[in-house]
């Protein structure tokens, strides 16, 4: 998994309550490298037959430092996600399933960067469901390879 | 043993039921509960000998849980499995009478880690 950095947001903050795609990338990718222990399932490379396109899961962080963690990932990706998350096999996981999963590492992302600010604030609960086709920009955007597919974060601080 | 893992993610409690089995430990059984009404429930009736709960959960949080499992004058053994790893989290499960806290993602090395003090 080779992370790569798209526009991020010009810093207008303090630095210590800033994080930067040299603090996110890592992080991202040491959560989805020990979460996901991908590539456990052979990766079908074979087009997208119907469905949802791509799928959003989002969590907010308030208090005194305040931001909005979004993920995209084309629906097939989400899927293979899940199967590596509950060691099935393609076709055995139902839709829900795969929002849980899909929810479930925003959630470990979001706290895992809620820990590293350290200050006093909230995380809430994941929500997940259909996205664009193209992820809101704006934010700090890092996109993650995952098995030849690609994973967004964005990241919007306020 | 009895093991009850707490989390409203079904993906979560199925990953957390894989890394304990590829712990050294042994011989356990694991009950499961999505939220923490139903962990309630299951620590009446299922008595486990240990109990691994998320903390961000909907209807009840994890530190709420062990709050209403204390104050019920049961000390039975409970950690937090989270993504919330800060120094204000860890500092309220240790005043809150939790045993341990692994913080997600995690490995069998580091859930080892954290039970090994526990069930040794």
């Amino acid at each position: 998994m080779t992370p790569s950095i798209i526009d991020p947001l010009p810093s207008e903050r303090p630095s210590d309550a800033e994080i930067g795609p040299e603090t996110l990338a890592p992080m991202v990718q040491d959560v989805l490298a020990t979460m996901l222990e991908l590539p456990r399932l052979a990766w079908d490379a074979s087009p997208e037959s119907g469905g949802r396109d791509q799928l959003m899961a989002a969590i907010r962080i308030a208090g005194n430092w305040s931001a909005t963690l979004q993920i995209y990932a084309p629906e097939k990706l989400a899927r293979h996600i899940a199967c590596a998350m509950f060691a099935q096999a393609p076709g055995v996981l139902d839709d829900e399933d795969v929002l849980d999963a899909f929810g479930e590492v925003v959630n470990v992302i979001g706290g895992n960067l809620k820990g590293m600010i350290d200050q006093d604030c909230t995380l809430s609960l994941p929500c997940v469901g259909p996205a664009q086709p193209d992820p809101t920009s704006g934010g700090l955007t890092i996109v993650q390879d995952v098995c030849g597919a690609p994973l967004t974060i964005v990241l919007f601080q306020e | 043993m009895k093991i009850l893992i707490v989390d409203d993610s079904k993906a979560m409690r199925m990953i957390v039921c894989r890394t304990l089995k590829q712990t050294d430990f042994s011989g356990f059984t694991v009950i499961e509960a999505e939220n923490g009404i139903e962990a309630l429930s299951k620590i009446a009736s299922e008595s486990p000998d240990l109990v691994l709960s998320d903390w961000n959960m909907p209807e009840m949080k994890g530190i709420d849980l062990l709050k209403r499992v204390r104050d019920s004058g049961n000390r039975v053994r409970f950690g937090f499995i989270t993504s919330e790893s800060s120094l204000e989290t860890k500092k309220l499960a240790h005043e809150s009478g939790a045993d341990f806290l692994v913080t997600k993602p995690f490995t069998p090395g580091s859930m080892q880690a954290a039970l090994d003090p526990i069930l040794a």
